[in-house]
This record gives C-alpha cells, sequence and structure tokens, in this order.
C-alpha cells in the first residue's frame, strides 16, 4: 500500500515527466494514466492533483487551453518552455534525494545512479 | 466507451450548482472530471443511474468534494488579476500605454499649479471611480450573465478596491502637508496623486482584460 504522504511529495516530478512525455493532457486523463501505468497500485486523488496543477500553472510551469469534447469543454495542460527546464531540474532532485533516502534506509543495496 | 449527451451533461451540471457551486466557469472547471468519471463507471455498470453515478463520484473527492477544484480556480483567477494588475502599471509606466500616464501626469501638474488647495487634487479620484464604476454597473445591467461567472466577480472585487483609493488619497493629503515646506507642495501632492491615479488606471486595465477573458469563456461554454 502507498503512502499518501509520499505520493503528494512526489506529485510534481510525476506530472511534469508524465505531460512532457505526453503532450498536453486533461487531468482525469493523468489521473487514469498514473493509475494503468502502475497497474493501479498509484491512486492520484483529485484532491492533490488539481492544486498541483494550478501551482504549476501559476508558476508559469503549465500552459492551458481549452477545448470543446464530447459535449463540454476539457481543459488540456502542457508543460511551458520554463516547465520542460524545470522538468529535468526536478526529476534530478527526485532521483539525487531518492538515492540518498535508498541509501539511508537501506545501506545493504548498493544502486548508483547509473544502475 | 458510451459517451454522456448534452442532456445528461446539462443535468450533472445542475447537480454540481445544488452542491452549491453556482457560478458557471466554476461548474465547467468541475464537469469533465466529473462526466469522464461518470463514463468510466457506467461503463463498467451499464445499469448505474446517472444519480447513483453521480453520486458515486462526488463520494471519491473526498470530505471536501469539489471545494479543491474551486478552490484551485478561485486562487488561480485572483493571482491571473493580479498579475494582470502589475503588467498594466508596467505598460502605463514604461510601456504601450506610457501616453496615458503621461496624460494625467500633465492633468495633475497642471491642477496642482493652479488650484489654491492642491489636497484636493486627491478628491479628483473619486469622480474617477465613479465613472469607471458607473460604466461597469451599465454592463452587468446591458448583460446579466456577466453575474455568473467567477472570473468576473473577482475583476469586480478589484475594481471595488479602487473605491478605498480616494480614502487613501484624503490621508495622504493630510500627511503630505507635513512634507510641502521641504519638497515644495506640488511635488508633495503631485507624485502620491500620480501614483494612485496610476493604481486605479491598472485595476480597471486588468478589469478590462479579465471582462474579455469572461466573453471568452461565455462564447465557449455557450
Amino acid at each position: 500500500m502507498s503512502s499518501k504522504q509520499l505520493i503528494k511529495g512526489s506529485l510534481i516530478p510525476i506530472v511534469l515527466k508524465l505531460l512532457d512525455d505526453r503532450g498536453a493532457m486533461y487531468g482525469y486523463e493523468i489521473t487514469q494514466h498514473v493509475k494503468e501505468l502502475t497497474s493501479g497500485e498509484l491512486n492520484i486523488t483529485e484532491g492533490a492533483l488539481y492544486p498541483t496543477l494550478h501551482k504549476l500553472e501559476n508558476q508559469g510551469l503549465l500552459s492551458t487551453y481549452l477545448e470543446v469534447v464530447d459535449n463540454r469543454a476539457r481543459k488540456y495542460y502542457q508543460l511551458t518552455k520554463e516547465g520542460q527546464k524545470v522538468k529535468t531540474r526536478k526529476i534530478a532532485e527526485f532521483q539525487e534525494v531518492f538515492l540518498k533516502l535508498q541509501h539511508l534506509l537501506f545501506p545493504q543495496l548498493k544502486w548508483t545512479n547509473n544502475e | 466507451m458510451n459517451k454522456l449527451n448534452k442532456n445528461e451533461i446539462d443535468y450533472i451540471k445542475k447537480k454540481i450548482g445544488q452542491k452549491g457551486y453556482s457560478f458557471l466557469d466554476v461548474q465547467y472547471e468541475i464537469i469533465d472530471h466529473v462526466a469522464c468519471a461518470i463514463e468510466e463507471l457506467r461503463n463498467k455498470e451499464n445499469t448505474l443511474s446517472l444519480d447513483v453515478a453521480f453520486d458515486k463520484v462526488h463520494a471519491s473527492f473526498g470530505i471536501f468534494g469539489f471545494s479543491a477544484l474551486e478552490e484551485g480556480y478561485t486562487n488561480q483567477l485572483q493571482k491571473r488579476y493580479f498579475r494582470q494588475v502589475l503588467k498594466s502599471a508596467e505598460k502605463l509606466l514604461f510601456g504601450s500605454y506610457i501616453i496615458i500616464s503621461l496624460c494625467i501626469a500633465v492633468f495633475l501638474y497642471f491642477y496642482i499649479s493652479i488650484d489654491f488647495y492642491p489636497e484636493s487634487t486627491f478628491m479628483l479620484i473619486y469622480p474617477a471611480v465613479v465613472i469607471l464604476y458607473g460604466i461597469e454597473i451599465g454592463r452587468i445591467v446591458k448583460n446579466k450573465k456577466y453575474q455568473k461567472f467567477m472570473s468576473f466577480r473577482i475583476a469586480g472585487g478589484g475594481l471595488g478596491l479602487s473605491c478605498t483609493l480616494p480614502h487613501i488619497g484624503i490621508y495622504l493629503s493630510k500627511v503630505m502637508g507635513k512634507f510641502s515646506p521641504i519638497m515644495g507642495s506640488d511635488i508633495a501632492y503631485f507624485l502620491p496623486a500620480f501614483l494612485l491615479s496610476i493604481l486605479v488606471a491598472s485595476l480597471y486595465l486588468a478589469h478590462i482584460r479579465q471582462v474579455k477573458q469572461t466573453d471568452e469563456l461565455m462564447a465557449l461554454y455557450e
């Protein structure tokens, strides 16, 4: 069972990575895609996702556009140029923290960046 | 997957409204996610009624329901409005609207130089605010749909702030009176009056920008 706090802390790099890989996505699509990729293990709630998306948009890392689809307006999120630069940095930061935690909690494992 | 038809979407919009989210743009922020979730539920259980599906999706949003979406959207609108005020001030002082600032500056300086009571310069902000507010009230009367949009409400709140500026101006005129022997009364009254005027103009320009964005939302949603 995945911890909600751990997931919440990882949400920004997850969102940035997904949008970089897939281009524009809408909110529901993001939650479903994460669920699919993790075989249902990771469930991003709307209460966690949308504040993150709004925060990233306010920071200028995401832009949005509206499209009428299936009788309703759908808001798509996509990375800005600034968002693309920040995405690389955030994922590198996350990886660094992850490796340090791994070293701290599981010192017997000898994984490195390159493996 | 069976998609919801227009009547079903309208029904969901009504249900969202019944949960207390009365602004149309807030409803549209919520509706796509809810509609997608309902479509998926009904795809798995095609006998599920729209009411039951809606209740299940609403429950999945947690104890705060759709308020995370509403709060996020409102915060975003407020931050966008604030950025637009700053952008307008920048354009007025250094950019494409500098001609407006120059006209205000010339008018204020001319007024101070001929008026025996330069403190009254701040009182000029009153009629300016009344005129601008009057224009916006006229806009609402002409098209009542504006009141149904949160984006218009946020902009109106910002413009409402400009109603407090004349009072700040009166207070400032008393303060500047103390500096007038040092700076000269023309400069002592001119600078704050000019800056307050730029602030009123920035709030109004940001308001106009937000109204235009509300018009775009109205066109898209209707």
